[in-house]
């Protein structure tokens, strides 16, 4: 699977968008928030998303962003049957970093 | 030193942590006239783990008609029963000073906090003795009340306290770290209540995430000791669907949906050899927890787990009638709470499906709570001035298994170290910085950016979870314990170099994982070596080589504390009030529960 990430520095103000290949077999039954992990693992261990203190099932809301543009919770959001993903900060939200507004 | 710090906020009383010890603290230090500083690593009211509590909590039935004017409850099931309950639950493990204070103050916080609760609007399950069923976050909703309600208390959010400052054994400070900014901010405050939560090892958790133990590492740096680190809870755990991984459906399922019946098999479609009694002692009550985590420990332990390390829940034995009436049971409670055919914030669509297909339910087994922590005493004292803990992060309730609910022990002792922690402050003045200790923790905690060639910080946090994994999980051995504590040795030298690839301070999660590790490893290591020293079975702790409840032996605490940078470790009984401590031997964990002359009932 192809993962567009959108990047931001704060330190630098710049802007790119990253793109990852994940292995397929690895994205089996993941969801965004897995998939996230999984890339900050094992492929950029820099990547800022939500993920301080959060519940992983739905409750705490807090891992907004967007998911082929639209506004989606990436522990509820499964990636099975998407070829490719664009993941980019939840919009009218302020970036504090990569994929994380506040 | 102190333009190295971004921020300096003077206050009395620093409560650390956004759910409830945390907030019941800072309410009650604002209450009793100090001014409150709260911080939490989340944001208050949706982090930590009572927002993941499949919600079940109550007190004793006496009080609940005497003080709390309940129209459901039971007076029979007494607070001297519940008292009897709890230790031995905790194979008498518990310090029964702590269970008096649990059974006495439980029910004066429950009376503030049901109003919250109405205030807030939300409507709770109410069953005899006086027990509630709620969701994790309409619980929190109902502590969010209580913190609007009260005055004085300055929040802080998405901050991590990261140091526990001392001078001459006594606290004169904390530090954190702004998360999104990454900026140093220092509290100077005559006094800290820790209420933070416990340290989850393994990698399979059905807690929030970030379980690093940071408040027992903070607190045994700062001086306190830890104890009864053995001891982790765990219980039944969604491994499907895979989406679901770490839900507690299954374990709500049992808890709720009482009139079914299933049979949990093996890989091979043999059931566990649970006996009848024991289903029958166990099954749908909080018992199960440990229960479970014996057959399935054992079970994995032969090699015998499905593809997901879980086991299989046939339910097949049912009526689809029978079926329905029991998700029904289950929507009527929770619907309160979730959308129709939800649990939390996801979808039971295949759960159901599988449930009327007849198709077994692979569960697995995920950490919950802690019963170890700081060593405190029934006043949240930790035996540094000034520094109080409360809730999972403390230790003492529950010894070496919790059947009584942490939503009512981070509660009261929420309160009672809030007041204490208030009255402190009230006559005590603001100790001065040790301004080495304070240059040394700036030191730590942003010399980390300069550590190069180090194990990557997510690495690390992962390589901890594997060593306890296989070395410290359900079913322990001397080999495979004494293997894990090697691990975390070693763990613990790569953290002196832990490497961070990005050098920005703003939202970091490979710094905040360095930061974690600290104190995850910390936990871990005391945890380990306990476990290695306790060579019986008690509770949570089940030992291969030693399945045998040895009261002869080992009804004593492991109690672990620094010494110049070296975990020293000794040992204590546990203190008695009115239950005398047994001796002899049962075959094993939940034999001990079988003997008839233990008088167990709930």
């Amino acid at each position: 699977m192809k993962v567009l990430i959108d990047r931001y520095d704060p330190d630098t103000g710049l802007r790119r968008t990253d793109t990852f290949e994940v292995e397929n077999s690895a994205c089996e039954g993941m969801t965004v928030m897995g998939l996230l992990n999984h890339i900050s693992l094992h492929c950029d261990s820099t990547l800022a998303y939500y993920h301080h203190s959060v519940c992983d099932h739905g409750i705490c809301g807090r891992c907004t962003l967007s998911v082929n543009g639209k506004v989606r919770l990436a522990c509820l959001t499964p990636v099975t049957g998407y070829q490719e993903l664009h993941l980019a900060p939840a919009a009218g939200r302020v970036v504090i970093r990569d994929l994380v507004t506040k | 030193m102190l333009q190295d710090f971004g921020r300096i906020i003077e206050t009395d009383v620093v409560a650390v942590g956004g759910s409830g010890a945390g907030i019941t603290a800072a309410v009650y230090a604002a209450r009793a006239g100090a001014r409150v500083a709260l911080v939490s690593k989340g944001k208050i009211g949706v982090s930590g783990n009572a927002i993941m509590a499949g919600g079940g909590f109550g007190v004793d039935g006496e009080s609940g008609k005497n003080l709390l004017h309940l129209d459901f409850a039971d007076p029979s099931f007494t607070k001297e029963r519940l008292f009897d309950c709890i230790v031995k639950e905790s194979f008498y493990l518990a310090d029964q000073n702590m269970v008096r204070q649990y059974v006495d103050d439980g029910p004066i916080v429950m009376k503030d906090y049901l109003g919250w609760a109405e205030r807030a609007g939300q409507d709770f399950f109410c069953c005899p003795p006086a027990n509630w069923i709620a969701s994790g976050l309409s619980f929190t909703k109902a502590l969010v009340q209580g913190l609007k309600e009260t005055a004085g208390i300055q929040t802080f959010e998405d901050m991590m306290i990261v140091e526990v400052l001392t001078n001459e054994k006594t606290v004169c400070g904390a530090v954190g770290i702004d998360i999104y900014t990454g900026e140093a901010v220092l509290f100077r405050t005559k006094a800290v209540v820790i209420g933070t939560g416990g340290y989850m090892p393994f990698s399979m958790n059905n807690t929030v995430t970030d379980m690093t133990g940071d408040g027992p590492a903070m607190a045994y740096r700062a001086g306190a000791r830890l104890t009864d680190m053995e001891f982790i809870l765990s219980f039944p755990t969604a491994v499907v669907p895979q989406e679901m991984r770490g839900s507690i459906y299954p374990y709500v399922f049992e808890y709720n949906m009482r009139n079914l019946k299933y049979t949990i098999r093996d890989k091979n479609g043999d059931p566990l050899p649970i006996p009848e009694e024991v289903v029958k002692l166990s099954r749908g009550g909080k018992l199960s927890k440990l229960v479970t985590s014996y057959y399935f420990g054992y079970a994995a332990d032969q090699g015998l787990a499905g593809p997901n390390g879980g086991f299989f829940y046939d339910y097949s034995a049912n009526s689809r009638e029978e079926k329905e009436a029991g998700l029904k049971i289950f929507y009527d409670r929770f619907d309160r709470w979730h959308r129709h055919g939800y649990y939390k914030g996801e979808s039971l669509a295949t759960v159901e499906r599988m449930l009327f297909a007849d198709e077994p339910i692979e569960v697995g087994i995920g950490a919950e709570y802690c019963m170890g922590g700081v060593e405190i005493d029934d006043q949240m004292q930790t035996g540094v001035d000034g520094l109080y803990v409360a809730g999972e992060a403390g230790s003492g309730v529950f010894g070496a298994c919790r059947v009584g609910d942490g939503l009512v022990e981070m509660m009261c002792q929420g309160m009672r170290a809030g007041r204490n922690a208030a009255a402190y402050a009230e006559q005590s003045k603001l100790h001065a910085l040790d301004e080495a200790q304070s240059a040394q923790c700036l030191n730590k905690i942003f010399g980390i950016f300069e550590h190069r060639g180090g194990m990557n910080a997510l690495t690390l946090y992962e390589e901890i979870q594997k060593a306890c994994d296989e070395g410290f999980g359900l079913i322990r051995s001397e080999e495979r314990l004494k293997k894990a504590l090697r691990r975390i040795e070693e763990l613990e030298a790569e953290w002196k170099n832990v490497t961070l690839v990005s050098q920005s301070r703003a939202y970091n999660l490979e710094w905040l994982g360095a930061l974690q590790t600290q104190n995850l490893l910390t936990c871990c290591k005391a945890g380990i070596l306990a476990a290695i020293e306790r060579k019986e079975s008690r509770g949570c702790h089940i030992r291969k080589d030693y399945p045998q409840v040895d009261h002869d032996n080992y009804l004593i605490k492991y109690v672990h504390h620094d010494e110049g940078g070296e975990m020293k470790t000794e040992i204590r009984r546990p203190i008695v009030d009115r239950m005398p401590l047994p001796t002899g031997k049962r075959e094993n964990v939940i034999e001990y529960f079988l003997d008839p002359a233990l008088k167990y009932k709930r």
